[in-house]
């Protein structure tokens, strides 16, 4: 089957969809004796069983959830308010793109006039402010959201001090593969059946994959390490054996030696191939991640870390002409033979000033059914690793998904992006200090102990309050 | 009615009535002062002396906002260097070019009205909009500046791509933009008397010299104001920097301005942020103090003494 037949317009989903929201739909609407309706089957490993839910009573009132993306995403944004909508008569989803705007979110709750549903992919910056609802409770009450549909580690990333504050929605999935353009490694006499293991063995394929014109500008890169999630400190550090901060220790790994490692491999390689600047030109040219123009979509760069969503949107964006492979992201020499994977992604939280919070935490179980899912799988390319929908997806749907949904079960070690109130310092720190490694400003030595020194400051009144 | 040097309550009824119904009148603004205006500078300087993340209630800190932003904050006096370079340079530069086009467009040249349309489309269309334009003129390898320079047999140059060469990239693009400054001045030439220019000539004076001990002299207040505010906008710039650059490469662009924002709403430090911009208001005002104190060497006020003009 090609890829065409098999590809599933927006038109088509939409169709489908409203057939198969159309009886539930006419369920709701008779009103007034609120039976149990069946409103999903969940399957995991070890069970199945059928949840109900009872239809709260029907109120007119209007939700107000806000997400990051636009686009594909932000699109599958909406269907998932219209799908609500329409299986809750009476509640109005307003969908507003929050871009993640700090400004934006920041006055909002300041103001006490905070979203009743917020996505965001680091919620504890929230909780740890005591922004966010505490679910934990609802979740125990809960017919339709199973704790253990998830990997135990998912709700680590959005619980702070023993409280849950969010449930992984929208996309939620193993981070970081190594995807290999196939044309042009084939190309370089490279074997895709053996791909890198070890940063070493990537630098190698790198290099045979890299092509300057004579003024020493890139013409072709082979890997960027700052783009995809290469670009994230968790990567290089989960690929060294250690994870970022310990939330019970309330410590960053900072300060490990390891870290120093890694700024010198990332400087080595950038020098190597011309310096940051002749990086930062052909990013500027190109942009960077999955983005249609990007470098790796148009083929001039060949291979990337990068996450879940990566399958999808390749598909839906990048050159059809290309093909590409998928393996293991590569680690450090003294862990080849320990696979790594991450689990993370994005969270649907209630904000504790919500005018709503029981229909709030309505959308969150819609947001946690198979059929949320779909949406999103179809329409923007991600999901969420839930079992069920592990087992139910179609992984040849994307090519390449299947390494993505069997990697997290079968990597040595499985990490997540661990919760911390000061997220964003991490990543200002990251690239502050790498930047003036690369520069020159600073030795690797230096850069590592100032990112200890700041990011520990950061933290330490964070916690204080 | 005089109520000038007169107290309030010296006041006849009928000059307290019409006081208190001016108020009224202006209330709309007087409100949306205190509010908008009045009450946010006071808080800031509160702020300025606590812990504050915005969502949870402040904390006292004293003096130690200030007291890690000048002794422990490298990125702090990395961003003051950067926003002063900027200012330094963008701004003599800034009002020399619009100036220069000033007498250009003031000289009977063909399709004037034109030219002047044309140079001051740059302030007003919106900065954004500007930045993107920017972003293709600077691109490192399909702009328009580097397409040029290869078709002539030289070299790309990293525009927004080096530290070394991003704050002057950001510096010329500040100078496309002075359209203002150059109306303003446009406005001061057309001010000054053709009389004088007659009598610089029956005395001798050449071209130079009728720019120099005419001009110059008479559009000096011109100069001053823009200088001013050409000082207290470079301060302040954030725009251009966050879109073309985000700061970059290696924060060789990270304004002040740019890092006081990062700090107020993404590192959630509003009480950081406020000591930060308590800081900045000083140095404005400190520029402002040594502006206007030089002002009375080399800014012309006609008959008036300096103190008796402002």
């Amino acid at each position: 089957m090609n890829e065409k037949t098999k590809r599933l317009t927006r038109r088509d989903f939409l169709r489908l969809s409203a057939l198969a929201t159309s009886g539930a739909v006419i369920t709701a609407c008779a009103r007034p004796t609120p039976t149990p309706v069946v409103i999903e089957k969940v399957v995991t490993k070890e069970v199945e069983k059928v949840v109900t839910a009872t239809p709260a009573p029907v109120r007119e009132l209007t939700l107000d959830f806000w997400f990051g993306w636009s686009g594909v995403w932000g699109d599958a944004c909406k269907e998932l308010a219209n799908a609500f909508e329409e299986q809750n008569p009476g509640i109005t989803v307003n969908t507003v793109e929050h871009g993640w705007a700090q400004e934006k979110l920041l006055t909002a709750f300041a103001g006490g006039v905070p979203p009743d549903v917020m996505e965001h992919y680091a919620p504890i910056e929230f909780a740890a402010r005591e922004q966010l609802l505490d679910i934990d409770p609802r979740i125990a009450n809960s017919a339709v959201i199973d704790k253990d549909n998830y990997f135990d580690v998912m709700w680590a990333a959005s619980t702070w001090q023993g409280k849950l504050y969010g449930i992984p929605a929208f996309g939620f999935g193993a981070d970081d593969c190594l995807i290999m353009q196939n044309q042009a490694t084939e190309t370089a006499g490279l074997d895709l059946d053996d791909p890198p293991q070890t940063w070493d063995e990537l630098f190698v394929w790198a290099d045979k994959l890299t092509t300057m014109d004579e003024a020493g500008n890139l013409l072709q890169i082979g890997f960027d390490p700052r783009d995809g999630v290469a670009d994230y400190p968790y990567c290089w550090a989960n690929s060294f054996g250690m994870g970022v901060y310990d939330p019970e220790a309330q410590k960053f790994s900072f300060d490990d030696p390891r870290w120093v490692d890694i700024f010198n491999l990332i400087n080595d390689w950038i020098h190597h191939w011309g310096g940051p600047q002749k990086f930062e030109g052909f990013r500027e040219t190109y942009g960077g991640w999955l983005a249609p123009t990007s470098s790796f979509c148009q083929g001039t760069q060949i291979l990337q870390l990068n996450g879940y969503w990566s399958p999808g949107e390749i598909a839906l964006k990048c050159k059809k002409e290309l093909d590409w492979s998928y393996a293991w992201a590569p680690r450090a020499a003294d862990y080849k033979d320990e696979t790594y994977q991450i689990l993370g992604g994005h969270n649907a939280t209630i904000p504790k000033d919500s005018k709503y919070p029981d229909e709030a935490f309505r959308f969150l179980e819609y947001l946690s059914t198979d059929e949320a899912q779909r949406i999103v799988f179809f329409m923007a390319g991600g999901y969420v690793s839930t079992k069920s929908w592990l087992e139910k997806a179609n992984v040849d749907f994307y090519p390449g998904l299947e390494f993505y949904i069997n990697s997290p079960a079968e990597a040595d070690n499985l990490y997540i992006y661990e919760p911390c109130p000061v997220d964003f310092v991490i990543w200002d720190q990251w690239y502050t200090q790498l930047d003036a490694v690369l520069w020159g400003d600073k030795t690797a030595e230096e850069a590592a102990a100032d990112m200890y020194k700041n990011a520990t400051a950061e933290l330490e009144s964070a916690l204080a309050g | 009615m005089n109520t000038v040097g007169r107290g309030y309550l010296t006041w006849s009824a009928r000059e307290k009535r019409a006081f208190l119904k001016g108020l009224v009148f202006i209330s709309p603004w007087l409100v949306g002062f205190f509010v908008w205006v009045a009450y946010p500078i006071l808080s800031s300087i509160y702020y300025s002396f606590t812990r504050y993340d915005v969502l949870r209630d402040p904390r006292w800190v004293g003096l130690d906002n200030y007291r890690n932003l000048i002794l422990g904050d490298d990125l702090f006096t990395k961003t003051l260097l950067n926003t002063l370079y900027f200012a330094a340079f963008a701004v003599p530069l800034s009002n020399i070019y619009a100036f220069l086009l000033a007498l250009l467009l003031n000289s009977p040249i063909k399709l004037r009205s034109f030219f002047r349309t044309i140079f001051y489309i740059p302030s007003i269309v919106p900065t954004v909009a500007s930045a993107m334009l920017w972003m293709y003129i600077f691109n490192f390898n399909i702009g328009l500046i580097n397409n040029i320079l290869v078709s002539l047999g030289m070299t790309r140059l990293p525009w927004l791509t080096d530290p070394a060469w991003a704050k002057p990239s950001l510096i010329v693009v500040s100078i496309w933009s002075s359209g203002t400054a150059m109306l303003i001045y446009l406005a001061a030439l057309q001010d000054v008397p053709r009389s004088l220019y007659d009598a610089a000539k029956v005395d001798g004076a050449n071209l130079w010299r009728q720019f120099w001990n005419v001009t110059v002299p008479l559009v000096s207040p011109a100069i001053l104001f823009n200088v001013l505010m050409g000082f207290i906008g470079a301060f302040q710039s954030f725009t251009f920097a966050w879109i073309l650059t985000k700061g970059g490469p290696n924060n060789a662009t990270e304004f002040y301005a740019l890092y006081l924002y990062r700090n107020a709403f993404r590192h959630f430090k509003m009480g950081y942020a406020s000591a930060m911009a308590w800081i900045l208001f000083i140095i404005v005002i400190l520029v402002a103090v040594v502006l206007f104190k030089s002002s009375a060497r080399w800014v012309y006020y006609g008959g008036a003494s300096h103190e008796g003009a402002v």
